[in-house]
């Protein structure tokens, strides 16, 4: 038999750790195992080089919704069953007569295509909207960064931000983490800065858990811009920063 | 001593009684290591995102089954998310991606923040030896990757790689044992 010495088994051992002997050369390590001591602890090193291995991958920030998502996974919605409203007679005898069915089912196709033509206008609409969406959230992300460091230490708890962005595009993501909640009166306001010029991008609150997400919709396109800030300002927003930047970064 | 994070622990048991708001706070947690380590195997965006939420919907169904005593519970998470990712590719039929070092390609790369604090040693760690991956001979490297990462035995190696068996067999172990020495070093054994 080809392995049939400990030094031929123990050069089959960094391969099994990582699980890639073919069937019969892993029976016959996992036979030596039990009686060869020298072999487990050399297996534990190379297991532990491979639990390491779990945690050197380039690390990459999931797309946005996947919570939601799994959420609606969990608890299928319920959808109540409609009820229909009991039948009245005279009611009925009326809807029954032949130009009452005529002139109902004339007004139902106006009607219908009417609604028709409005809800395909809105729905065109909307798929714009959800196709830059779309767009916005597979984009690789602007990492936005806290413009002090976190003095409690935690790294979780500093403030961060992520953009979403298309460069051609006025429209862009903001999504805010571990920002602190801010009293009544006051807001987060976005700058988009230009040539040093700041220009509003909105205002947005963040969640008792710091969380706080924008849709940014720019007066320029995105790529107009070099820098993007974000500072707390009175309710309502100001017309230029009044307080130190929270977060930004080179957009 | 035991590392397993006392959080998780509860969040765990809260999810074993089916708990949805545990789960999600898990995933909140753990979600960008899960992504990561999908996209790393199947080096695909879309097919990670099925991944992740695979993973997470396993540990809703099956959570219970994972035993603190055995490990870490992010190691086991990670672990049973390269075996998850591993099964797509070849349920798809493709080939494990020849990954190079991130020095010079598009970075999407993220800092630790993205992380929880409680993984950040484990993370720095697991970057060192990505960094110590990097001083083996680009051979040995891409081999142990494609083992590791794309789930090939020493035959479909060779087969993969279109070379001799033996080939195979000799860069994988040499690149294994190097690697485990300068881990061996650097934890000053």
């Amino acid at each position: 038999m080809e392995y049939d010495s400990h030094p031929a088994i123990e050069e089959l051992i960094p391969a099994y750790a990582l699980g890639a002997l073919d069937g019969e050369e892993s029976q016959v390590v996992e036979q030596h195992l039990r009686s060869c001591a020298e072999c487990r602890r050399s297996l534990a090193d190379y297991r532990a080089v491979g639990d390491a291995m779990l945690y050197s991958v380039p690390m990459r920030l999931a797309p946005l919704g996947l919570a939601a998502d799994l959420r609606k996974r969990l608890t299928p919605a319920g959808v109540g069953a409609a009820v229909p409203a009991p039948p009245r007679r005279d009611w009925l005898a009326f809807l029954r007569q032949p130009a009452v069915l005529v002139g109902a089912a004339g007004l139902i196709v106006v009607l219908l295509l009417f609604s028709n033509l409005y809800f395909s206008q809105r729905v065109a609409g909307l798929e714009q909207r959800v196709a830059a969406f779309d767009q916005l959230i597979h984009a690789a992300p602007v990492v936005l960064e806290p413009a002090l460091e976190a003095d409690n230490g935690y790294a979780t708890a500093s403030p961060y931000g992520a953009l979403y962005k298309r460069a051609d595009s006025n429209l862009a993501l903001l999504c805010v983490y571990n920002l602190s909640f801010l009293p009544a009166g006051q807001t987060y306001q976005v700058w988009l800065i230009h040539n040093g010029e700041r220009e509003s991008g909105g205002l947005f609150r963040v969640s008792s858990d710091g969380f706080g997400i924008l849709l940014i919709e720019a007066p320029r396109p995105l790529q107009s811009y070099e820098d993007l800030g974000v500072t707390v300002e009175p309710a309502g927003g100001s017309l230029a920063p009044t307080s130190p930047r929270v977060i930004g970064g080179s957009i | 001593m035991s590392s397993f994070d006392p959080d998780d622990s509860v969040l765990l048991q809260r999810v074993a009684r089916g708990d949805d708001d545990a789960l999600l706070a898990l995933h909140k947690r753990y979600v960008n290591l899960v992504y990561s380590m999908a996209w790393r195997v199947l080096n695909d965006g879309g097919m990670a995102e099925e991944v992740t939420q695979d993973i997470f919907l396993k540990l809703w169904q099956k959570g219970h089954r994972y035993d603190p005593r055995r490990g870490r519970f992010t190691t086991w998470l990670l672990s049973v998310t390269r075996f998850a990712a591993i099964d797509r590719l070849r349920s798809e039929g493709r080939q494990p991606a020849i990954v190079d070092p991130p020095a010079g390609e598009e970075n999407e790369e993220l800092p630790a923040t993205w992380i929880p604090a409680t993984e950040h040693a484990s993370w720095e760690e697991g970057q060192h030896l990505r960094l110590l991956l990097e001083q083996l001979p680009v051979e040995q490297r891409q081999i142990v990757e494609l083992a590791y990462f794309g789930g090939l035995t020493h035959s479909e190696l060779a087969d993969h790689l279109g070379l001799p068996l033996g080939t195979v067999k000799g860069r994988l172990r040499l690149g294994l044992e190097k690697l485990r020495q300068l881990w061996l070093d650097k934890a000053g054994i």
